[in-house]
């Protein structure tokens, strides 16, 4: 996607710090749109969903584009692309980001998408966030105000809107790292190979001698306003022993927590349109899938 | 294999080494690569001119009406507005009555495209609703609002076909109107052992050019020049001058630099579009670009007709075809533009071109409605025809428990078969070597993991035929003919002035490598250029209907052939020298003592050379082809991969085998699209998905995993080396192959594509 936002007669700033930047967003605040690789906000501005009289571009910004590993988590750049991603040895240990970002799109999308940007957007049918929502990430916020950061469920708050102020800008995403226990899987179904029907990633964490889930976090793209997580499938599979029966009933657990929408709204919607029966057929398949392929990877055996 | 040969020539039996550029036969480079892939090459939307103002149209949101008023006022007195012009006002053969959702009511020509486009919001315009008909079925009864009278010429097309309808159920808003019979399909059908009846109804689909339609407009003195990608610029302009009731002499069309992807849909002119860029270009005084936005591409640029064919077939014990019988009902739409007439043809001939019927009955409808405007698109009416006939012949041969390759070659005609409904004969050898290759080749690729139970496979075969070079072989003493001019210039170039409009499919290339293999002189000298329609050579109808390597091939070959004689007579009189001594190997001419690569000879004259070659066929060869398709089903989510498809096509000669290829992957393309994903959403008429993010396309992980193609060589006598139609021909096989495969893993037989996962998951419950 690219659009030439200059014929639009949009101003177009391109701050070289995370302070120049947030100083920029303060004086043009809700006039403003934050662009990272302008995959998501291209489309919402030509298709006039959006109208900002001015751009932010932070690709240029050094500290937003790097991943980290601390002593106990993982940090990604807001601008880190999906790509950069796939391609680092650190973030692709996670098994189901890894399965959701190397299905996104095309490779024109995937070298310009972000992580900053998919979060900001709270897009239902985007594959990552599910996943982030899997290692329980956290979003990092800043502001000339000062910083602040809010749990990645929390931040998302309807559909296209998140917790974001005027004035405010996602900035890092971290999330704890794993354990040999734990592992995860995403696995989505898209008749046209793009945009996912339903995605569903499942993190699950073993007991110590490999025969119970001690924990697990199912969370589902393109079932609800935004990306959400199943607590009726995740209660169903704490500290359960391993079976697929198990596993099956704990999946039938899913559609008890979503109100499914047969047409995502405006932009994104299906091509082509599902009915809610299919919708909650494939969250449920995939649901089972996910469990099964997380805890096969975490080393359980079904 | 025909063991005639290509009356036209054959592949010479000389040395060439410089197979890089000078051989047919070989996958030569591309001549328009380069500009193409940096960026230079300039198509016909970035067209810009000292002056240019720019339009825009005011469509309609009813399907159908009366227009009552149109108030130009506010918009006229918008800042950078130039001129605003109700629909009554604009030239040619417009009436005040609005017939789908999109028709113009009014044209805006501003400064700039977005005050254009601002302005057109501005028009007010008061309608007086009519109702409206949406299926194709209800129109044609008595009781239907009527859009048009039937047998109606309002100039949308030249070389009408009249018609008289001979079915008292369909009564008005008739399009246009086929029938035939041979033999007595009622007693045969009667008798038949096994007998199948079956409706099958193909979708509303749309190229997806990715360049819009545009045109740019100006008027010298009585003159309207058009320049734009036509891919058929002398019927467009006989046409465009039928409907603005000009004098075809004083309509020019003349081609961008470089031609944009057409698949049909840029093969006609388009009521929206030309006349309205012209009336604005008057007005203003100015040349008028009108480029449309995307979703009018999709409303205005002509869908494939959704169509609909009720088939019944019997057959005998041991599988032989005794009686079809066909009824078609197909939409064109609001407007008549002489294709309903090709949709029908196209499935009332091709059966008795591939299989020997000796029972067969026949009538079709093409019929007016208020949805958005069908027309051409590759392989017009075969692609959808072949979809439902060879779904049907799939279907039947499962039935009586005929393997379905042995039930298709057991019932191919041979030996001189005439069809009865064209009066062309055939003899199916190139349907049979296709059947025979596409078999091998599948069984030598073929490596499909069935172990995991939990997937569900099938395989699928079809075979359909489309005749190379439309409106030729079928009509009495028409023929088609094109002519192409070289130059020779004292810098060394060689200029190719030819009826062929380069769209993409290479044929630029093709004529280039034909000229070279006939001159020796290397494709890097010779420049190709499709003549505006203002010159005097002639050529009837450019490069559709996969004509262009046959017609347009056959006029380059003699003007090749006379440019090397006129060579050898230059190179002898510089040597002192019989002409006869005079030979051209490779890129090197040679005499008896000497020899001088051609491109050094080409520099050395002084004047320039120029010859002309012509071509005229009657014969319009049919092009076969058998295609091969795998899937693999997820019964529990409906996800469907293909994964593996053979495309065995009887292409005459490879010119270029890996144009060939492109061609026969692009067909496998447009037909996965059409079976699996695509189709225009109408509610009363008015367009729901008209964007990319709606209207599903096939992205390219949903291709087939491993693509095959076979190339089966048959040696047309009339074409160019033995060369025939490839573009369109490809298509039809497409969608029958994949819906056999489906039908094969899933028992379920699917009429009414798209198949979408859903679809198929449904069908799979228990």
């Amino acid at each position: 996607v690219s659009t030439n936002f200059s014929s639009l007669n949009i101003g177009y700033e391109s701050p070289n710090s995370a302070n120049e930047a947030r100083n920029l967003l303060e004086k043009h605040g809700k006039r403003a749109k934050i662009v990272a690789g302008g995959q998501t906000l291209s489309l919402l501005v030509q298709h006039k969903t959006v109208d900002p009289d001015v751009l932010i571009d932070i690709s240029s910004i050094p500290e937003f584009g790097r991943i980290k590993e601390g002593e106990s988590f993982i940090s990604i750049g807001a601008t880190v692309t999906y790509d950069q991603l796939l391609s680092n040895p650190v973030v692709t240990k996670y098994s189901a980001l890894y399965d959701a970002v190397s299905g996104i799109a095309d490779r024109s999308v995937r070298n310009m998408g972000t992580v900053g940007g998919a979060i900001s957007h709270s897009d239902p049918a985007f594959d990552i966030v599910p996943a982030l929502l899997g290692m329980d990430a956290t979003v990092h916020i800043a502001s000339v105000d000062g910083k602040r950061t809010v749990p990645l469920s929390e931040f998302q708050c309807g559909h296209m809107t998140t917790d974001l102020g005027d004035n405010e800008l996602v900035e890092t995403i971290t999330f704890d790292k794993r354990d040999s226990r734990s592992n995860s899987a995403y696995i989505c179904h898209a008749h046209n190979g793009y945009w996912s029907t339903v995605g569903v990633c499942a993190a699950i964490t073993l007991s110590t001698d490999s025969t119970k889930i001690k924990e697990a976090k199912v969370a589902l793209a393109g079932v609800d306003e935004y990306a959400v997580r199943s607590p009726s499938v995740e209660k169903r599979l704490k500290n359960k022993p391993l079976s697929k029966t198990m596993i099956q009933n704990a999946a039938e657990a899913v559609i008890v927590d979503f109100d499914p929408i047969d047409r995502i709204s405006e932009p994104h919607r299906q091509a082509p349109p599902v009915s809610d029966d299919y919708k909650c057929n494939l969250s449920e398949v995939l649901t089972q899938r996910s469990i099964q392929q997380g805890v096969k990877r975490a080393g359980g055996e079904l | 294999m025909s063991s005639d040969k290509s009356k036209l020539g054959s592949k010479s039996d000389r040395t060439i080494i410089n197979e890089d550029e000078i051989s047919v036969g070989k996958s030569v480079k591309r001549i328009d690569s380069l500009e193409k892939v940096t960026g230079k090459a300039i198509y016909g939307t970035d067209l810009k001119n000292e002056g240019m103002v720019f339009g825009a149209v005011v469509r309609s949101d009813v399907p159908h009406g009366q227009i009552i008023s149109v108030d130009t006022e506010t918009a006229m007195s918008i800042d950078g507005v130039i001129a605003v012009v109700s629909r009554q006002e604009l030239l040619g053969k417009f009436d005040n009555r609005i017939r789908f959702c999109g028709d113009v009511i009014a044209a805006v020509a501003a400064k700039d495209i977005s005050t254009a486009k601002r302005a057109a919001r501005e028009v007010a315009y008061e309608i007086e609703p009519l109702n409206p008909v949406f299926e194709a079925s209800e129109a044609v009864r008595e009781t239907a609002p009527r859009l048009h009278k039937n047998n109606v010429d309002i100039g949308q097309h030249i070389d009408g076909h009249h018609f008289e309808v001979e079915n008292e159920a369909w009564v008005q808003n008739i399009d246009d109107y086929h029938k035939f019979s041979l033999g007595n399909f009622e007693k045969a059908y009667q008798e038949a052992e096994y007998t199948l009846e079956e409706t099958y109804t193909s979708p509303r689909v749309t190229h997806c050019n990715l360049d819009t339609h545009c045109t740019v407009a100006r008027w010298e003195e009585e003159k309207l020049v058009l320049t734009e990608m036509l891919a058929s610029p002398e019927a467009g302009k006989k046409e465009l001058a039928h409907f603005m009731q000009m004098e075809p002499k004083n309509v020019e069309i003349r081609m961008p630099p470089t031609g944009s992807s057409n698949f049909g849909g840029r093969s006609l002119r388009k009521l929206t579009l030309e006349p309205i860029a012209a009336t604005l270009a008057k007005l203003t005084e100015a040349p008028v670009k009108l480029w449309w936005g995307r979703d009018e591409e999709f409303i205005a640029a002509e869908t494939r007709h959704k169509t609909e064919y009720e088939i019944q077939m019997g057959i005998s014990a041991d599988g032989k075809i005794e009686a079809v019988k066909t009824e078609v009902m197909t939409d064109t739409g609001a407007y008549p533009n002489g294709i309903g007439h090709i949709v029908l043809w196209m499935a009332m001939n091709r059966l008795l071109d591939l299989y020997k019927i000796p029972n067969y009955e026949y009538e079709g409808v093409s019929t007016f409605t208020n949805n958005v405007p069908a027309g051409e698109y590759r392989g017009i009416g075969s692609t959808q025809f072949w979809f439902a006939m060879d779904s049907h012949m799939d279907e039947l041969a499962r039935k009586a428990e005929i393997d379905p390759l042995t039930f298709r070659q057991q019932n191919l005609v041979k030996d001189k078969y005439k069809n009865e409904a064209t009066g062309t004969i055939n003899d199916g050898t190139g349907a049979q070597e296709c059947l025979k290759r596409g078999q091998e080749r599948l069984d030598e690729v073929y490596n499909i993991d069935t172990t995991d139970t939990s997937y569900l496979y099938g395989v699928g075969l079809s075979l359909a035929v489309h005749p190379t070079a439309g409106n030729i072989g079928e009509t009495e003493g028409a023929t088609d003919v094109s002519e192409v001019e070289l130059t020779v210039f004292e810098n060394g170039r060689v200029h190719a002035k030819t009826g062929a409009v380069e769209q993409g499919q290479g044929s630029d290339t093709v004529i280039a490598q034909i000229i070279s293999e006939e001159t020796g002189i290397p494709t890097h000298l010779i420049d190709v250029e499709r003549f505006p329609t203002s010159d005097s050579l002639t050529d009837e109808y450019g490069s559709i209907a996969s004509r262009t390597t046959y017609v347009v091939g056959g006029a380059a070959f003699e003007a090749g052939q006379n440019l090397a004689k006129k060579l050898k007579e230059y190179a002898a009189k510089t040597v002192d020298t019989d002409v006869k001594n005079v030979r051209i190997d490779d890129d090197i001419i040679r005499w008896p003592g000497g020899s001088m690569p051609t491109e050094q000879l080409l520099r050395s004259i002084e004047e320039p050379i120029n010859i002309v070659g012509r071509h005229e066929t009657g014969k319009q060869p049919p092009s076969y082809g058998a295609h091969f398709a795998v899937v693999k089903i997820d019964p529990e989510t409906g996800k469907i991969d293909i994964q593996t498809y053979v495309a065995a096509q009887d292409v005459g000669y490879a010119i270029n085998p890996t144009g060939v290829e492109g061609q026969l992957e692009g067909a496998v393309l447009h037909g996965t699209e059409f079976v699996l994903f695509s189709g225009l959403d109408l509610h009363n008429g008015s367009l729901q998905n008209a964007n990319f993010t709606e209207y599903a396309t096939v992205p390219a992980p949903k291709m087939p995993a491993q693509l095959e193609t076979e190339i089966v060589e048959s040696n047309e006598t009339a074409g160019p080396y033995g060369a025939k139609g490839v573009g369109t021909p490809c298509l039809p096989p497409v969608a029958p192959a994949i819906l056999n495969a489906i039908r094969d893993a899933t028992g379920h037989r699917f009429t009414e594509p798209p198949v979408t996962s859903e679809a198929l998951h449904e069908v799979l419950q228990p």
